[in-house]
């Protein structure tokens, strides 16, 4: 099946349609959720969750319109909700909450940089850096204009590189030797 | 930018490791309907896997699928069919929006509907074309022509310009004797356009208007025919998950809610959704099913494919007017 067919098809479609599509974009949609809620087992909850809510709400994709945005849209606003739902879990008693089981995938110090930055933030450098997309294309993910995106970005940046510099020395020394 | 910053972000990126995960088997367990739809996929793929081997063995696939079934025909690619009323200028079929709610666009173009159908019948998608306009009186002169129960306000705030304008059309009974005029097949798929009967163009299911403010601030008033209100309603049509809703009274509405974004992105800040019941409307629910009942889809019967409209809603989306407007525009409408 081809890419254009399974956008095509996909508001009307069922479940093959879906699984087409889960296979072209289940790979970046984990990375992109691991990367914004910083644990694996999140992530993977978040990309099931991702999947079942494009399912369910395929009525309202527009054929023919581009389904990366929509199902990155997707994504981004469950990884946000999930975030709100565990802030909110540490309000309860130590004994009710989850605990917060370290995945090992993500390397302390990486992990420490990262946490400075809100989940919308950690999102939106990922998106920026590592898939190398246009502002106008997270503004449509992020649901925020081009041009505050592109403030919060480089806010975003130079917070998480005044923590990782200190990890990344010969970064800093080339920059100094020229 | 410098560059050792950006390789700096690459290098912490590539220290993550993110394991494989198949996930379609958790979500496919998920989806309530997974037993009656995978028989449904199985028979499809069983049929299709002989019809292949049938066809391979006699080395004419195209010939036997398609000529036994009466299915060859020209693809009309830029036919221009004449409806058979008059249609206003400005007919255009480019969406003039970004965001993805509500808003179905297709190929095809007023006067005509075209369905795609999967061989097997196991699934399809059909569009009939809009009528779009920048001159907002153009828009009313249409509703008002079609005798429409659907409303559009008197008062919008001052500073706010029309700019771009839809109305979206649905197909009644009388569209199952639309008339074929192509067909094709082709890659496993059905390409199919029928000529719509007459009087289809009065049908109207959804009116969308789109204005700016003097700082390019985003208005959109659209209503549309509805069958039901539930609380998944107001979300369904844009309201982000993190919002929240509060019942309000709005005078000649059954029914309003006004839908806060918590968050205040963009074009979400405020949102009124209104409830109106009015004489019911049998509308085509899938022209595709209607037109190609399929043995692999028992469930979409006859009863299934038909819908019946009882209300219609209209959903007000501001990013920069106070509850307080958004009461005055939805008291204006009539």
């Amino acid at each position: 099946m081809e890419k254009a067919d399974i956008i095509y098809d996909f508001a009307d479609g069922d479940e093959l349609e879906l699984e087409a599509i889960m296979n072209q974009y289940s790979r970046p949609l984990l990375r992109y959720c691991h990367n914004v809620l910083c644990n694996y087992h999140d992530a993977q909850d978040a990309l099931q969750l991702t999947f079942l809510k494009a399912y369910g709400k395929r009525s309202y994709f527009k054929a023919g319109a581009p389904l990366s945005p929509w199902l990155y849209r997707i994504a981004y606003t469950t990884c946000i909700d999930m975030m709100r739902k565990k802030k909110r879990a540490f309000i309860l008693p130590v004994s009710k909450q989850q605990t917060q089981v370290d995945d090992g995938y993500i390397p302390e110090n990486i992990r420490a940089a990262l946490m400075t930055l809100s989940a919308s933030d950690r999102a939106l450098v990922f998106g920026r850096v590592m898939e190398e997309k246009s502002y106008e294309e997270l503004s449509e993910i992020h649901g925020k204009s081009a041009a505050a995106l592109r403030k919060r970005y480089e806010r975003a940046r130079k917070k998480l590189l005044t923590t990782l510099k200190d990890d990344y020395p010969h970064y800093t020394k080339l920059e100094e030797s020229k | 930018m410098n560059k050792n910053d950006d390789k700096i972000i690459h290098e912490m990126y590539k220290n993550i490791e993110t394991p494989e995960y198949d996930v379609t088997k958790d979500v496919l367990k998920r989806i309530k309907n997974v037993p009656r739809k995978n028989i449904a996929l199985r028979r499809v793929l069983i049929i299709a896997a002989v019809l292949c081997l049938v066809a391979a063995a006699l080395g004419a696939v195209e010939l036997i699928g398609w000529q036994s079934f009466n299915l060859f025909g020209k693809r009309v690619e830029n036919e221009n069919i004449t409806a058979s009323t008059p249609i206003p200028p400005n007919m255009q079929n480019a969406d003039p929006f970004t965001e993805q709610d509500n808003l179905f666009v297709s190929d095809s173009q007023l006067g005509e509907s075209r369905l795609v159908v999967l061989e097997g019948g196991s699934g399809g998608t059909s569009g009939i074309g809009s009528y779009d306009s920048g001159d907002l009186n153009a828009i009313a002169a249409y509703v008002n022509n079609a005798s429409s129960p659907l409303l559009l306000p008197s008062y919008i705030p001052d500073g706010y310009v029309f700019t771009k304008g839809k109305v979206e059309l649905y197909l009644d009974v009388k569209s199952l004797d639309s008339e074929l005029v192509s067909s094709e097949v082709k890659d496993g798929k059905i390409y199919e356009i029928y000529k719509l009967p007459e009087g289809y163009d009065k049908k109207i299911r959804a009116v969308t208007l789109n204005y700016l403010g003097e700082n390019g601030e985003k208005l959109r008033y659209q209503i549309m025919l509805s069958y039901a209100l539930n609380e998944n309603t107001a979300f369904s049509h844009g309201a982000p998950e993190s919002a929240e809703a509060e019942q309000i009274k709005i005078l000649g509405f059954d029914e309003a809610i006004m839908i806060h974004d918590g968050e205040k992105s963009n074009f979400y800040l405020n949102i009124a959704v209104l409830y109106k019941e009015i004489p019911e409307i049998n509308a085509v629910f899938s022209l595709v099913f209607a037109l190609h009942p399929s043995e692999n889809m028992p469930h979409f019967s006859e009863e299934a494919y038909i819908e019946t409209y009882s209300a219609f809603i209209v959903s007000i989306k501001t990013e920069s007017l106070s509850v307080e407007e958004l009461i005055k525009i939805a008291e204006s409408i009539n």
